[in-house]
């Protein structure tokens, strides 16, 4: 599993933003990547495989947290854009500090597929072995998740139509 | 995506805004392999395989109490100062006159029967009696 390492930690990092978050996560992917060894198919390439594993692993933290969020009293947010803002390891301008609120208000699912083909630009068809859906679905998954960003920076940004 | 939709083809918004800290890929490779055997070498704890076990026991521990705490507060339980009908025959026998243990003790079964055992006179005498209702008198006579 050696060389994978950093390409992991971007997948999740993309995702859930914070880097202690995702330090974490791709600890338990090599953990339970190790424990499940057994369980790999050759004819599966491992990066696949371990890529399925950190996005599962992903998914899980989102819903997680995506529960908390609902719970708590505060506005999920105003809070995600202090903490990103006083995140050490986030250099992003204004741009893109509201493109990483408007991918932060998208469904779990729909985040994971429009960072996939937007960031790290992956063909359908492996996101699809990946995720384990059809091509079809991630792309029209896509569209949706596409169409949210852009008008939430239209209004967040106040650019014009 | 085109049009308007074009805001996310600014090269800006494909740029990584993340960085991580200093060395951490250097050594990541290491942390993970040493992440993986602590992982593997940890035995499972004892409370850890007892883990299953003591949630059930806990489960029925409240399951218990609530039900408990709930009949008690409806008064569903029998009420302490009310007694059960054991208790009330058991408090009933211990108020009898003790005279009359002593004289269920002396008391001689036998000697009673034979005592009131009506014997085959006293049953002719009986039914010799003017104050015997006609028609069974008849019908005993019929039975003849």
């Amino acid at each position: 599993m050696r060389g994978y390492g950093e390409q992991l930690y971007w997948h999740i990092r993309k995702l859930v933003a914070n880097h202690d978050d995702a330090n974490d996560l791709l600890q338990n992917v090599y953990v339970k990547a190790w424990n499940a060894m057994d369980t790999f198919r050759e004819d599966s390439k491992l990066y696949t495989w371990l890529y399925r594993i950190a996005t599962n692993e992903v998914l899980t933290f989102l819903n997680r947290k995506k529960i908390i969020n609902f719970l708590s009293i505060n506005s999920n947010e105003a809070a995600f854009e202090r903490k990103l803002a006083a995140d050490e390891n986030f250099n992003g301008t204004k741009v893109q500090l509201s493109l990483q609120k408007a991918v932060n208000k998208l469904p779990p699912k729909q985040k994971v597929v429009f960072s996939m083909r937007y960031w790290e630009e992956m063909k359908y068809e492996d996101m699809a072995e990946v995720l384990d859906t059809s091509a079809g679905a991630l792309k029209a998954s896509y569209h949706h998740a596409y169409q949210k960003v852009v008008d939430y920076l239209k209004k967040d940004l106040d650019i014009e139509n | 995506m085109k049009n308007n939709n074009d805001i996310l083809q600014r090269e800006e918004f494909r740029q990584n805004p993340f960085t991580v800290p200093e060395g951490y890929f250097a050594s990541l490779e290491d942390t993970l392999r040493d992440k993986v055997f602590a992982a593997e070498k940890k035995p499972a704890a004892f409370v850890g395989i007892l883990k299953p076990a003591l949630m059930m026991a806990c489960s029925f521990a409240v399951i218990f109490g609530l039900g408990y705490g709930i009949l008690s507060m409806t008064g569903s339980f029998a009420d302490k100062t009310q007694m059960s009908a054991y208790d009330e025959v058991a408090a009933a026998v211990e108020n009898f006159n003790p005279a009359l243990f002593e004289y269920l003790d002396e008391f001689d079964i036998e000697n009673y029967q034979a005592m009131y055992t009506p014997s085959e006179e006293d049953i002719l005498n009986y039914f010799a009696t003017p104050t015997m209702d006609a028609s069974l008198y008849n019908y005993l006579a019929s039975l003849e």
